[in-house]
């Protein structure tokens, strides 16, 4: 049931959630993979996650059974980027004086500790 | 959930590849490699993540764990595809499950996150702020309640609860007399009973002697300065497990007859005297004239025993003069410490044989003593302890009333927002939501309530330390420090919480449809919340008669030991201590000399009338000793009475105001060359001469060793008789006296009393030069009015009164607010029935009848069940009331009319207010 207070609202997004957000945008899917690219704990990513879920900025699915089965595996959870979390991400970014091609070139050393740095001084100026 | 749910925006990528494609065979394969601890270890994360999805909420609880186990899973295997899977890589692995605990916790809190928190404490400090007058009396309810415990629990901390200065103390005992005329623990032995009670007894690891004297430091730069000295056997400080913060202690070697002469110095003469001067340690002081070695520094706050400010050997001072220290010297005491499997009980036994085989081996001096022992923390905070539990439960009624008070805020205001949490509810809000804004607002409302408490209790504890610091051992040291602050955080939350819970759920029972179809907004949210309300008030109602009770039995305690009439006029007279150094003033006929001196010269002084100087004063209960009587037959050993002794200078009656009721006081002519004089007091007269009533005692004769030589008399003849004198306290009957010429008795340490027109501090500065050039080294000390010791004798009972009756006021306040609150508001409540009523015709008279009537239920069923609690909690004022009974009948009643009466006035408002209620208005459907 959702309640006021995530209704309609728009959620602030802060340094770790615009790196989840970031990651997921690059390609990483998994949890475990999401800690690794931002280098966040697992006590940080996951609770985060859930909350992006459920402001839906984040889509989670399962592997289908089959998927899996057939290669002896379990099947595991992935996460994916919803347009509105796209665009909230992106907003979030430009309010920063962010442009999308500054946080485009960090992507290039593959960790989101470049976008953290970049995020920094805009975010201790605002 | 399974499979993939495709969103609809184009997001949907299918389940990727996985990345590291291994077989299950290539999996196992490298499970079998080298890396068994990396397999431990492995188990140990799947089991961990097992267990933690025990915390995950039920729901989500299975692919929670899917997940989790499934990203191990995948990891492993790719760290053994690279064939990096080993010990380490599966110790980061297990550390990464760390994070199962919030992310557990986190499926519990659907939108318990950072933003939505800081949402809701927003909405909760704006919903405060909307309604100032209900928050601010709601915090100030509690900062009095929070205060008044915080402080009180500052002092028992302070007193009680923080670890004595002394090591394991709940092995040390105290072996101990009982003073034969009040059955308290008194000093018992004296130096070879302890010997005795050292070689003989089986019970304690070691046992130490001391007693505590004034006497004098000189030697330095400083002034000379009166000291209170602990002559202490040296294994004392092994015994407590205490060392010098510098320096050392005594050593054994040098407590001994011909030791070298060393002295320990207190942390705070050593401040104060010496500047906190390191260099202090190896100088030579002199302690009362002789040379002494310092040799250590006491940590900080240790004054053990007796509040003593320096330390020195207790076996050299008895025996350095070559002489054997009498038996019959018993002013000292000894505390031992258990051996660990030794009780209570059993040491109790064998002290008391031990003191069996001394009253037999030495009658002269031991017969009919037996000994006791008690834990050194009933010897040192027995007589406070009581009174500070007193004062905790006290203020623990404070609490409760504020808190009944607080909740009953809550429940009215709630009641007031019926349409708010139903509008809510209605939009979604789920009642677990609700109850979780109510208790936070509750929660911000107590910690501001708190905050205030704490600045409260910083003011009030300097004034309790102000009033009462020398009266209760170590209060001085109460701070509102962390040990205060985390007792007032806890306390703070405990009734935020706890107290905002019982509304809360209350009130968020919310039926929203039957809101929504526009029944009367306040009707009903009253009626839910109306018979805990009056609950509240009654239990309110109730603690505050018990508070009040206690209050009123010792406030009237203290004026009835105010009131009792000492036997002395304390008006208008000086007392000075002072004591002249044994050592210089070694002869006795120096020492009478300087006071006849002293108080010829003071009784010159402009504005006295009458000087002297006494051994103790009216208010000093001074000590006893035994005698015997002319005409009769020796009292058997040990069986004989015993007198307080009084040495007195001529003059010391008039100056006091004693009343002689026969024979004459003392003259000049009673010198130490004259024949031996005596004033007995009426106690003595009534006492030892019963049998005999109308026989005259003047002229009977009554013998008294000569402590000071041959020179001085031992027989003396009764002079006078004289009133009694309440020098043991005012609450306690006088006890049998005899007073001595001090030319007869020369004792070093005397008081001045002067009597002086006017006031009598006046003549201070020129008793200070008189004392400056009679003995330029002798300071004066305990400077003061015979009424002002009289007064702080009364001190401890007056603080106790005194706080009492705050508390008392402050519940009867808190209490007056409940019971406003509650029919103020059921009388908003009942408008419609009330307007009806008036419709109808109903006189003004009769409807505020109707109120007054509900108000007086309640306040009367609280009446009733606090008198049976004050009944019950009687006897725990037992020991502190005095003149009255403990269950006073004209207390309680008096006591009951007070609370009925203030709970009417409080119920005259809303009352009044029910009259003027207007119909039409009242009759209105939208109301």
């Amino acid at each position: 049931m959702g309640t006021m207070a995530s209704l309609g609202r728009r959620r602030r997004l802060g340094v770790t959630t615009l790196q989840l957000l970031r990651a997921l945008e690059n390609g990483s899917r998994y949890g475990f993979d999401l800690m690794d690219v931002t280098g966040l704990a697992s006590g940080t990513v996951y609770p985060c996650l859930g909350r992006l879920e459920r402001d839906g900025y984040v889509a989670s699915s399962w592997e289908s059974v089959d998927d899996a089965g057939d290669a002896g595996r379990p099947r595991r959870r992935y996460y994916v980027l919803t347009p509105r979390g796209r665009t909230a991400m992106h907003q979030a970014l430009a309010k920063l004086g962010l442009s999308p091609s500054t946080v485009a070139s960090t992507d290039d050393d593959g960790t989101a500790d470049g976008l953290a740095a970049a995020l920094e001084p805009a975010d201790a100026s605002r | 959930m399974t499979g993939f749910v495709t969103r609809q925006d184009g997001m949907g990528a299918p389940p990727p590849e996985h990345e590291p494609q291994l077989t299950g065979a290539g999996v196992a394969a490298s499970h079998r490699g080298p890396s068994g601890s990396a397999e431990l270890i492995y188990a140990a994360a799947t089991r961990a993540v097992r267990l933690a999805a025990w915390l995950a909420r039920p729901q989500r609880r299975q692919e929670w764990r899917e997940e989790w186990l499934a990203e191990l899973w995948h990891r492993r295997a790719a760290l053994s595809s690279m064939s990096a899977w080993n010990a380490n890589t599966a110790i980061a692995l297990l550390l990464r499950t760390l994070g199962t605990l919030p992310h557990a916790a986190s499926t519990w809190t659907r939108s318990w996150s950072f933003d939505a928190m800081l949402q809701e404490l927003r909405y909760s400090v704006r919903s405060l702020i909307k309604r100032p007058a209900f928050t601010l009396i709601a915090a100030l309810t509690l900062a009095i309640g929070i205060g008044a415990n915080t402080t009180i629990f500052s002092v028992v901390n302070t007193v009680l609860l923080r670890p004595l200065t002394l090591h394991d103390p709940a092995g040390l005992m105290m072996i101990w007399g009982r003073d034969a005329t009040t059955g308290a623990g008194a000093a018992w032995a004296s130096f070879p009973d302890y010997l005795d009670f050292l070689e003989r007894n089986e019970s304690f690891e070691d046992i130490a002697l001391w007693r505590s004297l004034g006497g004098h430091l000189t030697g330095d730069a400083a002034e000379p300065q009166r000291v209170k000295i602990g002559y202490v056997t040296a294994n004392l400080f092994e015994l407590i497990g205490v060392e010098a913060k510098r320096g050392r202690v005594i050593l054994l070697a040098e407590d001994v007859a011909d030791g070298e002469p060393v002295v320990m110095l207190g942390s705070a003469i050593w401040r104060s005297r010496y500047g906190s001067d390191p260099g202090v340690v190896g100088a030579q002081i002199r302690v009362d004239g002789v040379p002494h070695t310092v040799v250590g520094v006491m940590p900080d706050g240790f004054r053990f025993p007796e509040d003593v400010e320096i330390w020195v050997s207790l076996t050299r001072q008895l025996t350095s003069d070559g002489e054997s220290p009498s038996r019959g010297m018993h002013g000292m005491r000894m505390m031992g410490r258990l051996r660990g499997e030794i009780t209570e009980e059993l040491a109790q036994q064998d002290v008391s044989s031990i003191a069996g085989q001394l009253a037999v081996e030495y009658p002269r001096f031991n017969s009919d003593r037996d000994a006791w022992v008690m834990p050194v923390y009933t010897y040192l905070f027995g007589e406070v302890r009581p009174v500070l539990l007193l004062l905790f439960g006290a203020v623990g009624f404070v609490l409760l009333i504020a808190c009944a008070n607080f909740a009953n805020l809550l429940l009215v205001r709630g009641a007031d927002r019926d349409q708010e949490l139903s509008i809510r509810a209605a939009i979604g809000a789920g009642r677990g939501r609700l109850i979780r804004q109510l208790v936070l607002e509750s929660t911000i409302l107590a910690l501001v309530g708190g905050a205030a408490g704490a600045l409260l209790s910083v003011v009030a504890l300097r004034a309790i330390v102000a009033a009462a610091g020398s009266d209760v051992p170590r209060l001085i040291e109460a701070r509102v420090d962390l040990t205060t602050l985390a007792f007032l955080l806890m306390i703070s939350l405990l009734t935020g919480g706890l107290f905002g819970l019982l509304p809360a759920l209350k009130l968020s029972r919310v039926d929203v449809a039957d809101r929504l179809r526009g029944q009367g907004r306040a009707s009903t949210g009253a009626a839910r919340t109306r018979r805990l309300r009056t609950l509240l008030v009654v239990a309110e109602v109730a603690l505050a008669l018990v508070l009040v009770v206690g209050a009123g039995l010792l406030v009237n305690s203290f004026w009835r030991v105010a009131s009792v009439e000492p036997g002395y006029a304390s008006e208008g007279v000086l007392t000075v201590d002072l004591g002249l150094p044994l050592p210089r003033y070694p002869e006795p006929s120096a020492v009478v000399e300087f006071y006849e001196r002293l108080t010829e010269r003071v009784r010159g002084l402009p504005g006295v009338a009458v000087a002297s100087a006494a051994y103790s004063h009216p208010v000093n209960p001074g000590w006893t000793t035994s005698f015997e009587l002319g005409d009769r037959d020796p009292f058997p050993p040990g069986a004989g009475p015993e007198a307080n002794f009084r040495p007195v200078t001529p003059g010391y009656f008039e100056s006091v105001g004693i009343e002689l009721t026969r024979g004459r006081t003392f003259t000049p002519a009673d010198g130490s060359s004259g024949s031996g004089a005596v004033i007995i007091n009426e106690a003595f007269a009534n006492a030892l001469f019963r049998d005999a009533p109308n026989t005259d005692p003047i002229g009977v004769a009554l013998w008294h060793e000569s402590w000071f030589g041959d020179e001085y008399p031992s027989e003396f003849e009764i002079v006078g008789v004289v009133a009694d004198v309440k020098f043991r306290g005012l609450e306690r009957g006088s006890a049998i006296a005899m007073y001595f010429p001090h030319s007869q008795k020369p004792m070093q340490e005397m008081t001045l009393v002067a009597r002086v027109a006017g006031d009598p501090m006046a003549i201070v500065p020129a008793v200070r030069d008189i004392v400056g050039e009679l003995d330029p080294e002798l300071p004066l000390e305990r400077i003061s009015t015979l009424q002002g010791l009289l007064d702080d004798s009364v001190g401890p009972r007056r603080f106790l009164a005194q706080l009492l009756g705050i508390f008392a006021l402050a519940a009867l306040g808190l209490t007056a607010i409940g019971i406003y609150g509650v029919m103020a508001y059921s009388v908003v409540c009942r408008t419609h029935e009330i307007g009806v009523r008036l419709a109808l015709g109903a006189e003004p008279a009769s409807v505020r009848g109707l109120v007054l009537r509900q108000g007086l239920a309640t306040a009367l069923s609280g009446v009733a069940i606090g008198l049976a609690g004050a009944l019950y909690l009687a006897r725990f004022l037992d020991s502190l009331v005095f003149g009255i009974s403990s269950s006073d009948p004209l207390t309680l009643v008096v006591v009951s009319s007070l609370l009925l009466s203030v709970a009417m006035l409080a119920v005259w408002v809303p009352a009044r207010r029910a009259t003027r209620v207007d119909p039409m208005l009242s009759l209105r459907p939208d109301r």
